[in-house]
């Protein structure tokens, strides 16, 4: 399989984990009374385990082609998808510098890229 | 946030950041020198093959999702005192050591590249404009 792809899907499922640790916390606070044990078994906190699983097998694939000083730094494309997912699945507000950080960020990763080829 | 709890608490953010570029940099050898080429993994001569000459490479990636782990570990505590606008650019630090470390990688080595430095940069000078200023709309977002 390409390795792009593969990235590419190891960076949604860290994106999907972190949506799911998210939603998980929230859910520990909305229900403070369950178990330790009830809230292990939780279905969002499975589900953020299962996307850490899947993205953590992903990296070990890509990382098998890519340079890791190149691949590595590209992951911080999270950061940006993140962000994405604050604004729109949790409705945070993201202000003006967030933005112009992400525009340095993804310049940053694009020159990265471009080293490598 | 007394003097002890926020001595405490970085010194975690900086454990977590050199666990997880350890983590990255032994994963890549792991991976980068397993010989998987032909194999099958119904071939119990290839499984042994690969066991016996393969096994610094095995406990390389195994070492390395262990320091990950760790370094989740570590970061998650030192969360519950710091906020992500004030730990996260450390953690953009990791680029840079594993940057350096790949230098080094036994039999892998990569190459140094002005580009890919002005690259990692530049995703520092991001992620510090991003986490600065307006700490009360970061730490809203913050729950990464």
């Amino acid at each position: 399989m390409n390795t792009a792809i593969v990235f590419s899907i190891s960076l949604l499922a860290s994106a999907c984990s972190h949506y799911w640790q998210k939603r998980s916390a929230l859910h520990f606070a909305r229900y403070p009374d369950h178990s330790l044990g009830r809230k292990l078994v939780c279905q969002p906190l499975m589900l953020a385990i299962f996307f850490l699983l899947l993205s953590a097998i992903a990296w070990l694939y890509v990382l098998r082609d890519w340079s890791v000083s190149v691949a590595y730094p590209m992951l911080s494309l999270n950061l940006i998808i993140m962000l994405l997912i604050s604004r729109f699945s949790f409705g945070e507000p993201v202000s003006s510098h967030h933005w112009v950080g992400c525009v340095l960020i993804g310049l940053g990763i694009l020159l990265v890229a471009v080293s490598a080829t | 946030m007394n003097r002890q709890r926020g001595a405490g608490s970085i010194a975690l953010i900086l454990m977590s950041v050199c666990l997880v570029s350890v983590a990255q940099l032994a994963m890549k050898w792991g991976m980068s020198t397993l010989a998987l080429e032909g194999f099958h993994p119904s071939d119990t001569v290839t499984w042994d093959a690969v066991l016996r000459h393969g096994w610094p490479s095995l406990v390389s990636v195994v070492a390395g999702l262990g320091c990950y782990a760790l370094s989740m570990l570590c970061w998650g505590m030192a969360l519950k005192k710091v906020p992500l606008s004030m730990a996260y650019p450390f953690l953009s630090l990791s680029y840079v050591l594993v940057y350096i470390g790949s230098l080094f990688l036994p039999g892998i080595a990569e190459h140094f590249s002005w580009l890919k430095l002005w690259g990692i940069a530049l995703i520092l000078a991001g992620v510090a404009v991003t986490f600065h200023g307006g700490l009360r709309s970061t730490r809203q977002t913050a729950g990464m």
